[in-house]
């Protein structure tokens, strides 16, 4: 039970949304935004932490759409991963959100928990950044719509009070040849040790990899070396590791060498999977 | 002989219904208005001098009644050894050991209250494993150890980490390896983990004005606790009542005293009003015990025909900070240390170690899930380095009737055929189509087996009974002091009753919940002991019953009692049937038309206690400690990806002598949950620690279990060798299907990746890595 009394808001909109933030922070109510709760949940238990005021963001409208509209994919920030997993419009998502915790957690975890929630995975942000997605923010100053790439490195760059409201994606990206492999430590339903995609864009391989390192990421130097034709499959796999933009983790789940290991070998196969698709 | 309409029939279980439909109330479940509410505070160290701890802002907390601190309780609390402090006193010894607890008007306001109580620690330095525990100079976790108090049978040794020390020596091992064309000597171990049992623990304590103290329990010991409340706590156990209901799974770890003494100390410190305490996930886990990690080191040597001449076993059990029943898991596992074969000369010394690891209580297969895996794992590098077949070497070894235990005890005419069980599980693995095979996609399949056996840990006089008092519609109400944890256990005596009777077992009414008050006493409902020992004591008060109707029934139809029989709800004459009564008419007397009643009411009574067993030898072991071995073999295949340690499960197999299948439907259930429960512990199950000795998975979301979708196929076989003694011929089963799976798992996945799997859990990194070394 979570054993202490907080303030509960439910805003119908964006704007509603930010003000009672705004308010509850400035009174020093320690407000947070809530959506899926697992977190929240789980450290309230713990009373790891004791927000003043949780703000409900699943009645915001605008959050809460799926719909391929025109050109455009949008996922809305609240979109649980249950849902994300049965969408067709993007396969590559469904794929990853369904290899997420287990079905029933998935009825609560959402896009946007995921993406900015404090566990270090974030693995729903993988197919966006191969996919160069757009991020649309709002706040104080009203909605903002960015390249996901400039405001994502290692989490999502969220100004003070600022609501992740969708994800938009060029439908040209939704059907690109992709691959997924996900690793644990023994067992589906755990925190990834390693957890990569490839996606075959119109002349380029894109990859970007959770649980390796100590964030998610999709990394320019890596994808310059496995894309350049003129080195083996070997040369590729060895320059990447050199590349890597962190240390390799090494926790109870899995040591770094072990770690290294897998993704090498998955590096490997996907390479070779993509070449086979281009032929 | 007669057909048995009852026994050996799969009746559905009495309580399924209740249970799937969410209807039966656990005691968790239960609240009252004046109820109040208690919370504990734990240690984030493992081992710290508690420095101070400051409860001043936590008392005056909104709806706080009372917050104890270790300070205010002398004395220490134990099963056979008092080593330990309900709270924590002037130290804390393991991660989440409870420092401090809150009783309130509400559990949210104890809970919150815990947040104001500060504590100050001086970190000590950590023992992190047997080994370190025993090395010389090591940190002392019980440096008052010569000051405890514990039953005889029990030899803790001040001065180190040793909480008990049990010896085996049978015969001359040095002439043994002498004799051994090929001997193996090799280390084994695996960490602690935890039972994990649906419900969390909980307890409630009230003391009313005249003393009497009535405890609420999800116990699995009633009586244990009764007692020991009574000895920890100087209270006339005459005025002390526990009452249990139905349990959400207990695996033993229920089964000694828990909650109790704690929340019998806050109601008293809050002027006997009603407490509770439920625990959280995270405090079952850790503050309250799981079970036990292990060292061994065994040397065994085989003639050149794979006759086992000799074994030197040496068992180091991580208790944890506390012993609990840890003393007596070392001691069970001495007695039965080289597993169910026959070998003439025997060393072995088990040790009880106490760690900086949260502390260890009873659990499925209580030290021979534990032996089982180092005895297996052994057998197989022996058979290996010996060139035999590893189905073949256990085939050879098998103990029968006329080999003598590690205690010298024999093996009677109600042993087990062992050898039948190895041809079942040969048969259901295919093993003679070959044990290994390397697949075209890179992967191996491999297959394992093992052997496994068990006798009942328990005192000498271990006992139970049985009650059976009638309705007027003529059904039965049956009384006994066994817990239902999950088991099944009620629907089989059901059964037995229902035989013996001749009535269907739906006219017989199990009373659900035990209270020590008014039920027959029962041991405890562990060892796998309840429907052997109760179902002989349920035999006997339904013969006393009968014996009752056909009194009654004597006068009334005017012949003699010995003339009548009973069945199907009737008594009547066995050679003139139609001349008879109901039992209804009789089973609270009989009234004649006139007015004139006779007889009265038929009360059953039975009873069990325990055949001609003796305490061990302090120096060679020797004695009958065991009651009835059950054994079996067990096997796994295995699929592996060798190249990244990656393994499934695909068969899982076992057979068993289990005597008598009651109901085959809910053994098969046993021994399946018990064989899932076995591959858990083997491959996915266990606390990770850190340096400090912190655990790291101190919740579900970290601390891994099997789920549906990652289980085998599983296939079980029951050989029927009678346990003269038993009801109906059965003997105990239901800790029988864990024991040999880590065994069988790590000999099938050694076998596939071509190096020795000696330590627990068989993750596909620690395969991957001795894979490494195969390449080496």
């Amino acid at each position: 039970m979570i054993p202490f009394d907080l303030e509960y808001y439910a805003p119908e909109s964006i704007k509603e949304a930010v003000v009672i933030y705004t308010e509850l922070a400035d009174a020093g109510k320690e407000p947070l935004y809530y959506a899926g709760g697992t977190e929240i949940v789980t450290f309230c238990r713990q009373q790891t932490i004791k927000p003043g005021a949780l703000i409900d963001l699943k009645g915001i409208a605008e959050t809460g759409l799926l719909e391929l509209d025109g050109e455009k994919l949008i996922l809305g920030a609240n979109i649980t991963l249950s849902c994300l997993s049965e969408q067709g419009h993007f396969p590559l998502i469904a794929d990853v959100a369904r290899s997420v915790a287990d079905r029933t957690a998935r009825n609560r975890l959402t896009l946007g928990g995921n993406i900015c929630g404090r566990l270090p995975y974030r693995e729903t942000i993988l197919p966006l950044l191969t996919a160069d997605a757009e991020v649309v923010l709002a706040g104080r100053d009203g909605h903002r719509t960015e390249p996901l790439s400039e405001l994502f490195d290692k989490r999502l760059k969220l100004e003070k009070g600022e609501i992740l409201v969708q994800l938009i994606l060029a439908r040209k990206e939704l059907g690109n040849k992709s691959w997924v492999r996900r690793r644990e430590k023994h067992g589906p339903v755990d925190y990834p040790l390693c957890h990569m995609i490839g996606v075959k864009k119109k002349d380029h391989l894109a990859v970007a990899v959770s649980g390796l390192c100590a964030f998610p990421f999709r990394s320019d130097e890596i994808e310059k070396v496995i894309n350049d034709s003129a080195l083996s499959a070997q040369e590729k796999v060895e320059k990447s590791t050199v590349l890597l933009p962190g240390a390799i983790r090494s926790d109870e789940l899995g040591s770094d060498d072990y770690r290294l290991a897998l993704w090498q070998k998955d590096l490997v196969e996907m390479l070779e999977y993509m070449e086979g698709a281009e032929r | 002989m007669e057909e048995q309409k009852h026994i050996g029939i799969s009746l559905p279980r009495k309580d399924g219904e209740d249970k799937v439909r969410g209807k039966l109330r656990y005691l968790g479940d239960r609240q009252s208005p004046q109820m109040l509410h208690a919370a504990i505070k734990t240690s984030p160290h493992a081992h710290a001098l508690i420095i101070k701890v400051d409860t001043t802002a936590a008392l005056e907390a909104p709806g706080v009644r009372a917050v104890l601190t270790g300070e205010d309780i002398p004395g220490n609390i134990g099963i056979y050894l008092g080593d330990k402090p309900p709270l924590a006193r002037r130290k804390v010894r393991h991660y989440g050991e409870p420092v401090a607890a809150v009783v309130a008007d509400s559990e949210a306001e104890a809970k919150a209250a815990l947040t104001l109580i500060n504590v100050e620690y001086k970190p000590l330095p950590v023992v992190r494993s047997p080994s370190e525990s025993l090395v010389e100079n090591a940190p002392l976790l019980h440096e008052d150890m010569g000051t405890y108090s514990h039953i005889p049978a029990i030899f803790p040794e001040p001065g180190s980490n040793v909480a008990n020390r049990t010896r085996i020596r049978k015969g001359d091992v040095e002439s043994g390896f002498k004799a051994s064309e090929t001997v193996i000597e090799e280390l084994f171990s695996f960490p602690p983990g935890d039972h994990v049992a649906m419900e969390t623990r909980a307890s409630t304590a009230e003391i009313l004005d005249d003393g009497q103290v009535i405890i609420h329990s999800t116990t699995q010991a009633p009586f244990v606790v009764r007692s020991l409340l009574g000895a920890s706590f100087n209270l006339p156990t005459g005025k002390i009542t526990v009452i249990t209901a139905p349990l959400g799974g207990g695996f033993g770890g229920k089964a000694g005293i828990q909650l109790e003494g704690l929340v019998y100390l806050l109601s008293k410190a809050v002027d006997g009003r009603l407490v509770r305490l439920v625990n959280s996930r995270e405090n079952d886990l850790i503050s309250s015990p799981g079970r036990t990690g292990l060292e061994a080191k065994i040397r065994l040597g085989c003639s050149k025909d794979g006759k086992l001449q000799a074994a030197e076993i040496n068992y180091c059990f991580d208790s944890g900070a506390y012993a609990d029943y840890a003393v007596n898991i070392s001691r069970a596992a001495a007695i039965a240390c080289t597993g169910p074969y026959a070998v003439p000369n025997v060393w072995c010394d088990s040790t009880c170690v106490y760690t900086n690891h949260p502390f260890a209580t009873a659990y499925r297969g209580f030290g021979h899930i534990e032996l089982t895996f180092a005895i297996e794992r052994a057998v197989d590098l022996l058979a290996e380095k010996a060139g035999i077949d590893p189905l073949e070497f256990r085939m050879i070894n098998v103990i029968r009737k006329g080999d003598t235990t590690p205690t010298q005890s024999l093996m009677d005419d109600n042993t087990g055929n062992l050898r039948k069980c190895l041809d079942n599980v040969s048969a259901m693995l295919e093993w003679d189509r070959g044990s290994r095979q390397k697949m075209a996609d890179g992967k191996v399949r491999a297959k394992g087996v093992s052997c496994f056996w068990k006798a009942p840990a328990m005192p000498t006089n271990a006992d139970g009974g049985a009650i059976l008092t009638f309705n007027e519609d003529g059904t039965v109400n049956l009384h006994c002091g066994a817990i239902e944890i999950g088991q099944g256990l009620k629907t089989a005596l059901a059964q037995v009753l229902a035989e013996k009777l001749g009535i269907h077992p739906d006219l017989i009414h199990v009373i659900d919940e035990v209270n020590t008050r008014s039920a027959p006493h029962d041991w405890a409902t562990a060892a796998s002991r309840s429907l052997f020992m109760i179902g002989r004591a349920l035999i006997e008060a339904a013969d006393d019953a009968i014996r009752q109707i056909k009194q009654t029934a004597s006068i009334v139809l005017r012949c003699p009692p010995e003339d009548l029989q009973v069945s199907e709800g009737r008594v009547f004459l066995a050679d003139e049937p139609e001349t008879g009564l109901p039992v209804a008419d009789v089973a609270l007397g009989y009234m004649f038309p006139e007015g004139n009643a006779v007889q009265g009411q038929v009360i059953g009574v039975g009873r069990y206690i325990s055949r001609r067993l003796t305490a061990i030898d302090p120096e060679s072991g020797t004695g009958r400690p065991a009651l009835e071995w059950t054994m079996g073999a067990q096997g796994v295949e295995v699929e592996l990806d060798p190249s990244d340690g990656t393994y499934r499960v695909l068969k899982a197999v076992c057979s068993m002598d289990v005597g008598k299948v009651i109901n085959p439907f809910l053994a098969h259930g046993q021994v399946v949950g018990g064989m899932s429960m076995g591959l858990g512990f083997a491959g996915w199950e266990s606390f990770t620690l850190n340096r400090q000795g912190r655990v790291m998975n101190d919740s579900l979301r970290n601390y891994k279990i099997l789920r549906y979708g990652e289980e085998p196929a599983y296939q079980v076989e029951f050989v029927e060798t009678p346990q003269r003694d038993g009801p109906y011929g059965a003997r105990g089963l239901g800790e029988q299907g864990v024991l040999g799976m880590p065994g069988a798992l790590a000999g099938a996945l050694a076998r596939a990746i071509g190096r020795p799997l000696n330590q627990l859990p068989l993750t596909p990194q620690k395969i991957w890595e001795a894979g490494k070394e195969a390449a080496k």
